[in-house]
């Protein structure tokens, strides 16, 4: 989870906490994902604990973090008992609030639901007058900024990235230009809600990015959709709610670069990616020495964490090899204990990771940014369902380009890899 | 708007299929999977060869078009599906063009866990 959802996540529950005292009630939390394991963390650092985690998933049932144990919703009025409107509570980190509020009163729960981010600004789970008329004035706003785009970026075909990830980015950017051809597309500007994402696609070449506020970026995708405006693409795999291709992942398995290459831009399968090639080689890195140094990333922003003592392990090893250890952070993240911090540029970071010449992270969208380096790459992976399918994270995001993919564990044996 | 409300009512029973496409044949093969599998799905459509029956409701291109206004305008409910082949985002149907997978099993994954 990103810094902005995981302060608005610990605002909403401190906020929560003034009016309900949490202490005396069951808490349940609805979704087992990466933010809701966090939101148990956030919880177990007040001293509270959560009763269950609901899920619809089969594969997910019986998995328990920290004491909480994954149940199908349909069991909780059975868990909550009798008294489930006074003593108990569901939590939601989702961005499927909408339909788990519905699903949780058509099972007859009475007890409060509580949506600690606004990750889902499409949904709203009502037919009313002042539900449609908000809607609409939201998409007007939408198309207002469409068309102030369209005048700066006249005859420019607009690209809209709905989720602030770098993967997702880097995977659209490697298809774009067979895209583009295809449709006879000579001049684009994309829509992104980061700088990083910007960086990613400055990756690609010179094109024209616009970095946007969430909520205004979610008005405009709604606004051209609503028009049906043929001048304009959304390329996200399942995001906003129009977007169908993730349910294809309950039938088969398909690949993240598949989903992109064929589902997203309909190319044929055989398309070759395009590998970026507007990488800065930056000489002020020469603390790192070269192919003696090891390039540790152990966040990322929407895959749960990986333990600690993982990564204290793999510290461990490379130090006692001689190797010397830097911790990529952004912001105000912490280097892993006897490293130290390096904050290379995204269009940097392939040259940086080439210098020291050993690369360990969490498999997140940084991977993909640095998939053309030559130096040794391990991805680890944290032991989790993509989405609410039965492939694991490290089949949908497997690597070739990367010399190790690993889920992660503390049997890992680091001189050995 | 009457339509909308017969929508609002038909969900909290079905899940609604708006069916968006010409596509007869398609159309045939998801009436045969709804009958053989489940009864807890209809299918609307404005150009459903046939008037009515169990699983279709043929409906006005009026009424049809509301509907597809609303379903641009946010996500009002979970409980329908669009099939439709609109251009500026991407739909399972590329999957079928480009041999991901076949229509046969598109039609699976859209009624997976239905």
């Amino acid at each position: 989870m990103d810094k902005k959802h995981y302060d608005e996540m610990c605002s909403s529950l401190n906020k929560l906490m003034t009016d309900t005292d949490l202490k005396s009630k069951e808490i349940f939390l609805f979704g087992h994902c990466g933010a809701t394991l966090e939101l148990i963390d956030l919880l177990e650092s007040k001293d509270i604990k959560a009763a269950g985690i609901l899920d619809n998933s089969d594969s997910k049932q019986g998995i328990v973090y920290k004491g909480a144990k994954v149940y199908f919703p349909a069991q909780i009025n059975q868990m909550a008992g009798d008294r489930a409107e006074e003593d108990s509570i569901v939590l939601i980190t989702s961005r499927f609030y909408a339909s788990m509020l519905s699903q949780l009163r058509g099972l007859g729960y009475t007890g409060s639901v509580r949506k600690l981010i606004n990750y889902n600004t499409y949904a709203d789970y009502s037919l009313s007058d002042d539900t449609i008329k908000r809607m609409q004035d939201r998409e007007q706003h939408g198309e207002q900024l469409v068309e102030a785009y369209k005048v700066k970026y006249a005859d420019s075909f607009m690209v809209f990235f709905p989720f602030e990830a770098l993967g997702d980015v880097y995977y659209a950017m490697s298809y774009w230009r067979e895209y583009a051809k295809k449709h006879d597309i000579k001049y684009v500007v994309f829509f992104v809600c980061s700088n990083a994402q910007a960086e990613v696609i400055s990756m690609f070449g010179g094109y024209a990015v616009e970095v946007c506020e969430q909520k205004e970026l979610d008005a405009m995708i709604q606004a051209v959709i609503y028009t049906e405006d043929k001048n304009a693409f959304i390329a996200h795999q399942d995001r906003p709610y129009v977007v169908n291709l993730s349910k294809a992942l309950y039938i088969k398995k398909i690949p993240l670069d598949k989903i992109y290459c064929c589902g997203i831009f309909g190319l044929p399968e055989d398309t070759k990616p395009e590998k970026p090639s507007s990488i800065i080689d930056n000489r002020k890195y020469d603390m790192i020495p070269e192919g003696n140094a090891v390039i540790f990333s152990p966040y990322a922003k929407s895959v749960p964490a990986i333990d600690p003592k993982i990564w204290e392990l793999a510290v461990s090893y490379y130090r006692s090899v001689g190797k010397k250890c830097f911790t990529n952070v952004v912001g105000d993240e912490k280097p892993l204990t006897d490293t130290e911090a390096i904050s290379p540029a995204i269009r940097e970071l392939v040259s940086v990771v080439n210098r020291a010449g050993t690369f360990v992270g969490i498999r997140s969208g940084l991977c993909d940014v640095i998939r053309t380096s030559t130096a040794k790459m391990i991805a680890l992976y944290p032991d989790y369902n993509y989405c609410d399918t039965r492939w694991k994270a490290i089949d949908m995001y497997y690597l070739n380009e990367f010399k190790e993919n690993i889920v992660a564990s503390e049997n890992i044996q680091w001189e050995k890899l | 708007m009457q339509i909308l409300q017969e929508l609002n009512k038909a969900i909290t029973g079905k899940k609604i299929i708006i069916y968006d496409l010409g596509d007869s044949n398609l159309l045939a093969s998801l009436k045969e999977k709804i009958s053989m599998f489940t009864d807890s799905i209809v299918i609307w459509s404005c150009t459903a060869p046939d008037k009515m029956s169990d699983i279709v409701r043929c409906i006005s291109p009026d009424d049809f078009e509301q509907i597809n206004s609303i379903y641009r305008l946010y996500e009002f409910t979970d409980r329908i599906i669009y099939i439709s082949a609109d251009m500026n985002y991407p739909s399972m149907f590329n999957y079928v063009n480009t041999g991901i997978m076949s229509e046969n099993e598109m039609l699976d994954a859209l009624l997976y866990n239905l």
